[in-house]
């Protein structure tokens, strides 16, 4: 009886992937009528849920976004909040269609987790968060001075790598959990603590008092963020990187939510035209297997790039943090929209 | 019936091999073995197999690669570029650190509260009992969150604002600092001292019990051999600081604008740190400069507070303090209110004009925040301070700057404001100008004995020299001691309470006083029946070390988890992590083992 009822779970298994396989996840999620988002549920700013229990920040717009593309609807996203350890398998497994949780895109990701990276939306890097009169400027400031660390990632050795190489010596206090490592910085036992950059933006808002605390505009490691699908679907791999791209250009071509709709009827760039599939013009992007006023409904939903950096990270936040290396290219960052053509 | 013997008729018939106990039990024998070789083969081969398959490292080459792991404490010099095999070193010396004073300091306090609960003082009684059942009733990584988050972490004195106390010692919520005796290089003048001491102790001890057995006397063995010792040792510690001089050998090296002090040991050629150096660093007139700060301290609001580093007034002629801009400050009408000179101040506006600071005129009314981020210039002539370098052969000192010196920066920063030229004090580009320093003038190795009393200070924000405990050792140490001793009580009282009470009665009755009776009769019976559970708190005591974590403490078991995290070896370092613990249990277990059969009753 057992063997019986396992081969028809491995059947049943085998007949659903390749259905996924034959129509393409593109056409699941539409049929299925939600997009499913794995998110990260504690990191203010990136993905939280606010008072009501509705999901907030910068990875959840994109998820947003990309739900906009696909339903012309914003709403109609499930979101998976996952930990860091959880992430690989709800990607290999099909639980998710598409990883938004900070992140990185690295070589082992690609290729043993078999993820495919959309463009990189926050470059990130660990950095450093100081007292703002404490006189540390630089990291060199350190020397003689304790940093806090959490252990159980690359932190600690770059930090050590680092510091070493600079030939500056300090006090490293390493912790097991972020909040014993917060109260021993808050309580000044360090002069100083290091995570990824996010990291330290989120929980400067949980200092007693974070006015009174900076994180120095110093990075000394490679954190690039993006969305991840799974390897051996182009046309949903395709969807969601043109998505990022579609809300690069937005802000490029200063299409922003607010004036989206005029856009979408007087604009004369061509460029832009094709970008928001306005009446009349060539579409570029039904060829997606997207409505024509795809990428149009998603900057209706969440504003371009620069929009939804603002409102969850800069300005428009507690966090209050600069463009930097976020900005678009021709400010100098790494931002770059592909044409559509 | 026996099985081995069959309840057949005739004595002759020929049993089967099958039937033949002592056959079957050799098969069952060689089945047994080879299903356990068969079982363990599997197994490791499952385990590498599934460690290729996932291409994690399944043999120990990791341990010779770079670390760079940052531990800020170890017994033995340490750098990031050093092996995973030496961080692991140093976490195995960490744990030993904490197992061995745990042990010590539990026991004492174990033994304590043990015969307390047994006092007829009624408040003494009942105050140890509350001790043991709450004590030990707590799991003990809820009592090491406490003791690090609640009681050391919150503790009054910031390490901005140490507490000096006298003797050296110096308290703040970083830890402990106090002044420790280190073996410096010319400790080999005094080994041979130190062994004929210990011979001629030996001597003595032999000659004092053959004289008192001769003479059928009852009497201490122990005076004379210790006094040998101590006047011999003593007499080699005194001829050890005889004729003693800097060797050429030692050169010294001062990157003031680091705040930091080298000494280079050259022996043979081979560049070496010299540990335990003493250097005198004086400076004529010298500058330096700090910023006030707002601080959040024990919880509390500290406001336009100043912190200059922990100095003390008979170091220095004379301390002078000024704003860096003067003009400024006396637009704002600040001023400077000392709550300890010379090292800390408040900024504050004498708003009701009575000329000195009262409560509240630290708050700037416009922000109502303290005056933060005032510069505020000290000025020292004359100072002399004597450092001793530590393992790494290094000085701190704080980062004073000659008066000519801070000129020339400050004209070269408003003249030509670039890149780098913000951080004058550590910036590459306004180094050059500054490197002219006060400190290299005057300072000067000092010539040394066969100890050195190495002094704790704090240059910057960290303390530099003598012994230093970290908060995170105190707070693992303080919950791993708290926590045992509750159980070491409990089994003391129990061993007293076993021995009969007739022995009591019987020591009464020849006319023993309490405290005899106690010391002489009831304890040392005791501690026959309290050992060997004693030894089983004795290793959990060094096994719960391993959730240092929580406090922040870099024990073995810390080191090796982000060791395993960076290489991905779990399984060896697990093995490593086991035969450790196994080396250290093992320990205890062979030198308590010997003490308790040597208590032991020897019965005939």
């Amino acid at each position: 009886m057992t063997r019986y009822f396992r081969f028809l779970v491995a059947l049943a298994l085998v007949v659903s992937a390749g259905t996924v396989f034959a129509q393409g996840r593109l056409q699941a999620i539409k049929d299925r009528g939600e997009l499913r988002c794995g998110v990260n549920a504690n990191l203010p700013g990136f993905g939280v849920p606010d008072a009501s229990g509705a999901y907030t920040g910068f990875d959840i717009d994109f998820c947003k976004a990309i739900a906009a593309a696909v339903f012309g609807d914003a709403s109609k996203v499930v979101y998976r909040p996952l930990t860091a350890g959880e992430r690989p398998t709800a990607l290999q497994s099909g639980e998710i269609d598409v990883l938004i949780r900070n992140t990185t895109r690295t070589s082992i990701r690609e290729t043993d987790w078999g993820a495919n990276f959309a463009p990189t939306t926050y470059y990130d890097g660990q950095g450093f968060m100081v007292r703002k009169d404490s006189g540390i400027n630089s990291l060199r400031d350190f020397e003689g001075r304790s940093i806090c660390v959490q252990s159980g990632t690359t932190t600690e050795t770059n930090l050590g790598t680092t510091l070493a190489g600079l030939g500056v010596q300090f006090t490293p206090v390493i912790f097991e959990t972020a909040p014993v490592l917060i109260a021993a910085y808050d309580d000044g036992q360090c002069d100083g603590w290091t995570t990824d950059g996010s990291g330290l933006v989120s929980y400067q808002t949980q200092l007693r008092v974070p006015s009174d605390h900076k994180i120095l505009p110093v990075i000394i490691s490679k954190e690039p963020l993006g969305p991840a699908v799974l390897h051996g679907d182009d046309q949903w791999y395709d969807v969601v990187s043109w998505t990022v791209y579609a809300l690069f250009d937005a802000e490029e071509y200063g299409v922003t939510q607010a004036n989206v709709d005029d856009m979408l009827v007087s604009a004369a760039d061509p460029q832009v035209k094709r970008l928001l599939g306005a009446p009349g013009s060539e579409s570029y992007v039904e060829a997606f297997g997207l409505s024509a006023d795809a990428f149009y409904q998603a900057i209706k939903a969440v504003g371009n790039y620069g929009e939804i950096f603002e409102r969850n990270l800069g300005s428009g936040s507690v966090f209050g943090l600069e463009r930097g290396i976020n900005a678009q290219y021709y400010d100098g960052g790494l931002i770059y929209g592909y044409p559509f053509n | 019936m026996q099985p081995g013997k069959p309840n057949v008729s005739a004595s002759t018939a020929v049993v089967p091999f099958w039937r033949n106990v002592k056959i079957i039990g050799v098969i069952a024998q060689f089945v047994f073995v080879i299903a356990l070789v068969a079982g363990v083969g599997i197994l490791v081969n499952n385990v590498v197999t599934a460690l290729a398959k996932a291409n994690l490292p399944a043999d120990f080459s990791f341990l010779g690669k770079p670390a760079g792991i940052p531990i800020a404490e170890r017994a033995i010099p340490y750098q990031v570029t050093d092996t995973y095999a030496r961080a692991l070193l140093i976490g195995f010396l960490n744990t030993l650190k904490v197992a061995i004073v745990g042990v010590v300091l539990a026991t004492v306090i174990g033994v304590l509260m043990g015969v307390m609960r047994l006092s007829s003082n009624w408040l003494v009684r009942t105050m140890a009992s509350v001790y043991v059942e709450v004590l030990r009733n707590i799991p003990l990584a809820v009592q090491i969150v406490f003791w690090y988050s609640a009681v050391l972490l919150p503790f009054p004195p910031r390490i901005s604002d140490p507490i000096a106390l006298p003797g050296g010692l110096i308290m703040s919520n970083v830890g402990l600092a106090f002044p420790f005796l280190y073996p410096t290089y010319r400790f080999a003048v005094w080994v041979p001292y130190l062994v004929a001491a210990a011979v001629l102790a030996g001597v003595a001890w032999w000659w004092r019990r053959r004289t008192l057995a001769k003479a059928d006397r009852v009497g201490s063995v122990w005076p004379f051999p210790v006094v040998t010792f101590l006047v011999v040792a003593g007499m080699g510690l005194g001829l050890s600081y005889v004729g003693r001089s800097v060797p050429s050998d030692l050169t010294f090296t001062f990157e003031a604008d680091r705040g930091r002090g080298t000494t280079a040991f050259v022996v043979d050629g081979k560049s070496r740190p010299a540990a335990f150096v003493p250097v005198t660093i004086e400076i004529e007139k010298a500058s330096l400069t700090v910023s006030s700060q707002n601080l959040v301290e024990s919880r509390q609001d500290v406001r336009g507070s100043v912190r200059f580093p922990l100095m003390r007034e008979n170091e220095a002629d004379a301390f002078e303090f000024a704003f860096a801009d003067a003009e400024a400050a006396e637009e704002r009408g600040l001023q400077l209110s000392f709550d300890k000179y010379p090292s800390v101040a408040t900024i504050y506006v004498d708003r009701n004009g009575n000329g000195r600071f009262d409560a509240g005129e630290d708050v700037d009314p416009a922000t109502n925040r303290g005056y933060g981020g005032v510069d505020v210039v000290m000025t020292v002539t004359n100072f002399r301070r004597t450092l001793v370098s530590d393992r790494d052969g290094q000085v701190r000192t704080p980062t004073f700057k000659h008066a000519d010196d801070v000129a020339a920066a400050a004209v070269e920063e408003s003249a030509a404001p670039r890149a780098g030229t913000r951080f004058s004090a550590f910036g590459q580009a306004a180094t050059a100008t500054v490197s002219e320093s006060a400190l290299s003038a005057k300072t000067a190795i000092q010539p040394v004995g066969a100890l050195v009393l190495s002094r704790a200070y704090v240059p910057v924000s960290n303390y530099e020299g003598g012994m230093r405990l970290t908060v995170n050792y105190l707070a693992l140490l303080l919950a791993l001691v708290v926590y045992t001793s509750a159980f070491i009580a409990e089994i003391v009282r129990g061993g007293i309470l076993a021995v009969p009470k007739g022995q009591r009665e019987a020591a009464r009755a020849i006319g023993l006083s309490g405290t005899q009776t106690f010391s002489l009769i009831i304890f040392p019976q005791a501690m026959r029946i309290v050992l060997p559970p004693m030894i089983s708190q004795y290793l959990n005591l060094t096994k719960n070390s391993s959730l240092a974590s929580l406090a922040g403490y870099a024990e073995l078991f810390v080191i090796a988890s982000v060791v395993s995290n960076q290489t991905g070896a779990a399984i060896p370092i697990a093995l490593l992590l086991i035969g450790s613990y196994l080396v250290i249990s093992l320990a205890f277990s062979l030198v308590l083992n010997q003490v308790n059969a040597r208590l032991a009753l020897v019965e005939r």
